[in-house]
Order: C-alpha cells, then structure tokens, then sequence
C-alpha cells in the first residue's frame, strides 16, 4: 500500500486531461530503470519508473505520461508493450517544476532493444493525413 | 382533381385525409410541431445512401489548430483577452490552467476547435450523430427532421443543433449551450462563453478523404464580433482506427483491492495544491 502512494503522489502526471506545457519540451533526459506500473487509461497512460540511480530505501518513482490507448495502438503499442519489472530506458520531456515525471517520447525495452516510440507530438501528427495504414 | 359530386366523396375523402395525417405526421391546422419522432420508412432509409460519404474515422488536424493561433486570432472583447492573455503567459511559463482536468465534456464549439483525438459521424433517418473517442464525453446530435430549436432549450454541453442539407453542405444551426463552458483554443486557454452563444457550421468534404467544419461563432458576451475558423479532419478506414471507449476520469482511479478481494477503484491522491486549476482564482 505504501508503494502504491509514493507511486501516486509523486508529480501530477496522473492528472487527467491537460496542456503539455508543463513539461520542458526542449529538454531529454534519459532514465534508466524497472517498470513498477503500467497504467493503460484514458486520457494519458502512464508509465512508473523506479530509476536505478535511486536507492531502495527512498525511491522517487518517476511517472511517465503517454497518450491515450486509442493513439497509442495506432503507433505500435498495446496494453502489454511493457510490463511491470521490465527493464527499460525511457527518453522523456521532464517536468518544468522539476518534480519525478515528464512526457513520454520513446521506451527502449532492454531484454530484447525493442524500441516503442511514445511521443505526443508524434502520434498526433500521424493522424493528419487520410487512409493511414 | 375533377369535380365530384360532394356526397359521394366526401367521407372517403374525409378518411384518407385523416389517414395521411396520421401516417406521414403532417403539422396540424394550428401549425403545431407533432409530439412524437415517426418511425422511419424504408423510404427513409434508402434515402440515408443518397447522402455525401461521411463514414470512417475522422483525425483533425492538429498543425493547423496550432497555426491558427497566430494567423487566425480570435476578437476577444478587452476583458476576456486580458484573461487568455493571463492564461498563455502562465502556460509559456509552465504552469498551464487544466480547462478540462474534471473531465467535463469540452462541450461545444471547444470540441471541434481544439481536439487532437478522432471522431466518427453517423447518418440515421431525421439525424446526423458525432462521437468523439476520448475528451470527456463526446457527443453531438443534430436534428435534421425539420425541427426547430425549442423556445426555451435547457442549456447543456453540446447545446440544441438543427441542420439542413445544401446540396452537400449540411448547415448547422446550435444553440443553448451552458455559460460556463469553455470557448477554448487549447486545453489551457479559454475564457467561459458568458451566455447567448450560437454556433453556425457549415460542413461539406473538402476531397474525397478531407472533411471540413467552417464554424462561425457568435459569443457576443466575449468576442467583439463572431469568430469565423474552419477545422479540417482526415478520414481513417483502417480498422486500427476503430473508436475505442476513452472514459476521461479513468485515469484520475487506481486499480486496488478492497477488504473484500474485489478489485475496486480508488481515486488518486490529488497533488498538495489540491485543487483543478482554473481561472480567476
């Protein structure tokens, strides 16, 4: 219970339904670590990262956000891209306010170098053309 | 008709008349609008495959929403452009106003204006019917039976729409939309309409793939004069586009188990701030 609120509280990336202006869109910061949640929900998915720079003791659980499922599969993804315990290195915008969290733009999945790309920008302006594939 | 000798005819007459009115609902001598929807024809039906190919998944497009920022700018009256401006200066700076955290539906016109997410529309006798995938709540029902709007509409989100086919133009007519809903140009920017909002669309296919919404809103408790801008959407026939089900405050519940074993959903723990941002305060 104590891990689900540390992973709940920490940044307002769960917040439904907002600007991307909270985030650094000029800046990528690499993370590397172990998925501890998959949210696969309307209006963003998020993903929680434990970095490994962080210690056992004090983790500060990074919550990544995605689009929404619906754009999502239309890049590639489903529910089960990415799973909990899985080691990844994710590229995101961080936060502005320097809090644990930014928006997604690509997940590389170590076990096996698949790379997923998750970037807002992307997925919108994928639809902007007819009879996509 | 040729002349008939009165008593002869008369009663026939008098039935199939009254038999017309019942069955195709004609509007009675007082000029009142029937009380009830007819159940459509087979006549009806066929008559859906006359009009233009709206089906498949529509995209918008996003860039231009974005452009038209600058090269369409809206006639905001002084004191509701000092509010955007309050609210695009805090957005620059990071701190972006969430208009649509509480997941409310973006109601009308803000859902066609500023939506990155697919809508479909769908074509039934005396109807045409928008949903929009995800955005809290997205959905449009445009009476195209003849109707009027009624004298006094309770206000809701998207408001009361009749339309009319113009060839292949199908002009929509909205009104009685709730005040406090956001004339938006993005997700952190927009000022509540204040009332007596009407909504004018034209929409035709621009191609054989392109569908094109021209709103003309009129919102004279914030704008200087009505706002002119069309939205342009793509059309999507591949199956990965389905509309799937976005329920916009999913994501504000975590998946956890109660005393009982069931899964339940519990909200999120809100930030120390506590409360939606929101404008004014």
């Amino acid at each position: 219970m104590a891990a689900v609120l540390l992973i709940a509280s920490a940044g307002t990336a769960t917040r439904a339904h907002h600007s991307f202006a909270m985030y650094a869109l000029n800046e990528e910061v690499v993370l590397k670590g172990t998925v501890v949640r998959f949210r696969w929900v309307n209006p963003h998915s998020v993903l929680s990262v434990r970095p490994d720079s962080e210690t056992d003791q004090n983790p500060a659980i990074w919550n990544i956000e995605l689009s929404s499922p619906g754009n999502l599969t239309r890049t590639g993804w489903s529910r089960r891209s990415v799973n909990v315990d899985d080691r990844i290195a994710v590229t995101l915008h961080p936060l502005r306010s320097n809090e644990p969290g930014g928006s997604c733009m690509s997940v590389t999945l170590l076990a096996t170098g698949q790379v997923l790309e998750c970037g807002a920008g992307e997925a919108i302006r994928a639809g902007e053309r007819p009879n996509l594939p | 008709m040729r002349r008939a000798c009165p008593s002869t005819y008369f009663r026939p007459l008098l039935f199939v008349s009254l038999a017309l009115a019942v069955l195709y609902d004609t509007r009675s001598a007082s000029g009142q609008e029937p009380a009830i929807n007819r159940a459509p024809t087979a006549k009806d039906w066929a008559a859906l495959a006359e009009l233009p190919d709206w089906s498949g998944v529509w995209t918008p497009n996003v860039t231009d929403q974005f452009a038209q920022v600058k090269t369409n700018p809206v006639p905001w009256k002084p004191a509701a452009a000092a509010q955007v401006q309050h609210l695009v200066t805090e957005a620059a700076a990071g701190r972006p106003s969430g208009l649509f955290v509480n997941c409310l539906p973006e109601a009308m016109p803000s859902w066609m204006l500023i939506s990155h997410n697919a809508m479909e529309v769908l074509f039934t006798p005396g109807r045409v019917t928008m949903l929009g995938e995800s955005d809290g709540n997205r959905l449009r029902r445009i009476y195209t039976d003849g109707r009027d709007h009624p004298a006094d509409p309770d206000p809701s989100f998207h408001g009361h729409s009749i339309g009319r086919w113009e060839g292949d133009t199908l002009v929509v007519d909205t009104v009685g939309i709730l005040p406090q809903t956001y004339l938006a140009i993005s997700e952190a920017v927009g000022v509540p309409n204040n009332g007596d909002l009407r909504i004018i669309e034209r929409m035709h296919l621009a191609g054989p793939d392109e569908l094109h919404d021209e709103l003309e809103i009129i919102a004279p408790n914030v704008l200087t004069e009505p706002w002119k801008t069309t939205r342009i959407y793509f059309r999507q026939r591949a199956k990965q586009y389905d509309i799937v089900e976005g329920v916009c405050l999913h994501g504000s519940f975590l998946e956890e188990t109660d005393s009982n074993g069931n899964p339940i959903f519990v909200p999120v723990p809100q930030p120390p701030d506590g409360t939606p941002a929101s404008i004014g305060r």
